[in-house]
């Protein structure tokens, strides 16, 4: 169903996108600009971008839309002013152009097939669950030593005792056993920046299920299963609660405040400087007296602004 | 993006891009082409949500790319406002928005 939608807001995108282009009267093109943005739009909200989308409608469409349209009706284009059009050789040009361009964008995602196998490789487990299926979560160690102890029959504490070893040679043995391990959770590990590693699961929500009652049964020989239980039960909770918070504006707000304020300050810093810019190239020359000749006795007079 | 044909993030996000270089190259109005512009930056970050999902997926940092598209769409707030009173200072000397009249020619520098 969603990738029904994502087609047609898609087509809806570009289609008036291409109308937009190709109006001679401005206003026009800035309604249409307005419906592509909207798509577009739409289109975030389909890949689970709920802020980003918001952010789309509020900024694209409600600001930056709305200057064109400010200075499209400023300016009061009449017919003569709007411009020549280019002769039909050199359209058709910039239509081959951009027809070139679209396959040298596209073709490279198409035919990258070690990009799409990730994809697939997930799809092909099923449906249900499927947002699951896609997202990173946190492992913990103590996750993966309590696998590695169900399935040898031990305690956890018990090999825990003998992972206190942390020679390079001993954490690299470990890292290969929990990979194992999480295998045999259906998972795959691969290390991130932060301190615990990141499984990407492999499975469905339901399969993950399964390989939990899996991993409980083995434990017939250790006197106490919970502790596995536990383990496993909370890696689920911590999946489902990081698939609701994919791309809402908790989980966006609490990393744009650490780890990226740098980079938020200095758009910040960007838009100061473009404010000035534009007070600055905007004024009208002569203006309360200052600034001479050039541009208040020689531009055009009349109008009420210009 | 389970269930979605994994193409259809490359294809549309192309194909919008292809429509702003097309708007760019093709028109001669100031106003159109910026608004060209801006098109060709919705593709750019439509292709960035879709990779950072597929980036998420895969195991990798989920926040990047939407951090990335955020301060893309600020920059392009600004850029349109810089561009935008270009435009105005520049209707200002030669009272038309075509880049192709010999009075816009002394642009060229």
């Amino acid at each position: 169903m969603s990738a029904i939608l994502f087609w047609i807001f898609g087509a809806a995108a570009v289609a008036s996108g291409l109308v937009a282009v190709t109006r001679r009267n401005p206003v026009y093109a800035a309604l249409f600009l307005l419906v592509s943005m909207g798509c577009v739009g739409v289109e975030f909200l389909l890949l689970h971008s709920p802020f980003i989308a918001a952010m789309q409608i509020i900024l694209y469409a409600g600001a930056i839309v709305v200057v064109f349209v400010f200075v499209i009706m400023l300016l009061s284009l009449k017919e003569g002013e709007l411009g020549r059009e280019p002769p039909m050789v050199l359209k058709a040009g910039a239509g081959v152009v951009a027809l070139a361009l679209f396959a040298l964008l596209a073709l490279p995602g198409l035919r990258d097939e070690g990009l799409k196998s990730k994809l697939t490789a997930a799809d092909a487990e099923g449906q249900g669950g499927g947002r699951l299926r896609e997202l990173a979560v946190e492992v913990r160690p103590a996750d993966v030593v309590a696998v590695a102890a169900a399935r040898q029959g031990l305690q956890p504490a018990q090999l825990a005792r003998s992972s206190q070893d942390r020679s390079q040679t001993a954490i690299k043995d470990r890292l290969k056993t929990a990979r194992g391990d999480a295998a045999y959770l259906g998972l795959e590990l691969c290390p991130t920046r932060s301190r615990g590693l990141s499984a990407a699961l492999g499975t469905t929500r339901t399969r993950l299920g399964q390989l939990h009652d899996e991993v409980a049964a083995s434990l017939e020989a250790a006197a106490e299963g919970s502790p596995v239980e536990v383990r496993v039960a909370a890696l689920r909770e911590r999946a489902l609660l990081k698939a609701q918070r994919y791309g809402s504006l908790e989980e966006f707000v609490g990393f744009l405040y650490s780890r990226y304020v740098v980079a938020f300050e200095l758009v910040s810093l960007l838009i100061f400087a473009a404010i000035a810019g534009v007070v600055v190239l905007a004024r009208r020359r002569g203006f309360m007296g200052l600034e001479g000749a050039p541009g208040s006795e020689a531009g055009p007079q009349g109008g009420f602004l210009l | 993006m389970s269930g979605l044909g994994t193409d259809a993030i490359f294809i549309i996000s192309a194909a919008l891009f292809a429509v702003g270089v097309f708007g760019v190259l093709a028109r001669r109005n100031l106003l159109i082409m910026l608004m060209s512009v801006e098109l060709m930056l919705n593709a750019g970050n439509l292709l960035l949500a879709g990779m950072a999902r597929m980036h998420a997926g895969a195991g990798g940092d989920a926040e990047a790319g939407q951090t990335l598209i955020l301060m893309s769409m600020a920059v392009a707030a600004c850029e349109v406002a810089v561009g935008l009173s270009i435009v105005i200072a520049l209707f200002r000397h030669i009272r038309s928005v075509d880049v192709s009249s010999p009075k816009a020619a002394q642009l060229r520098g």
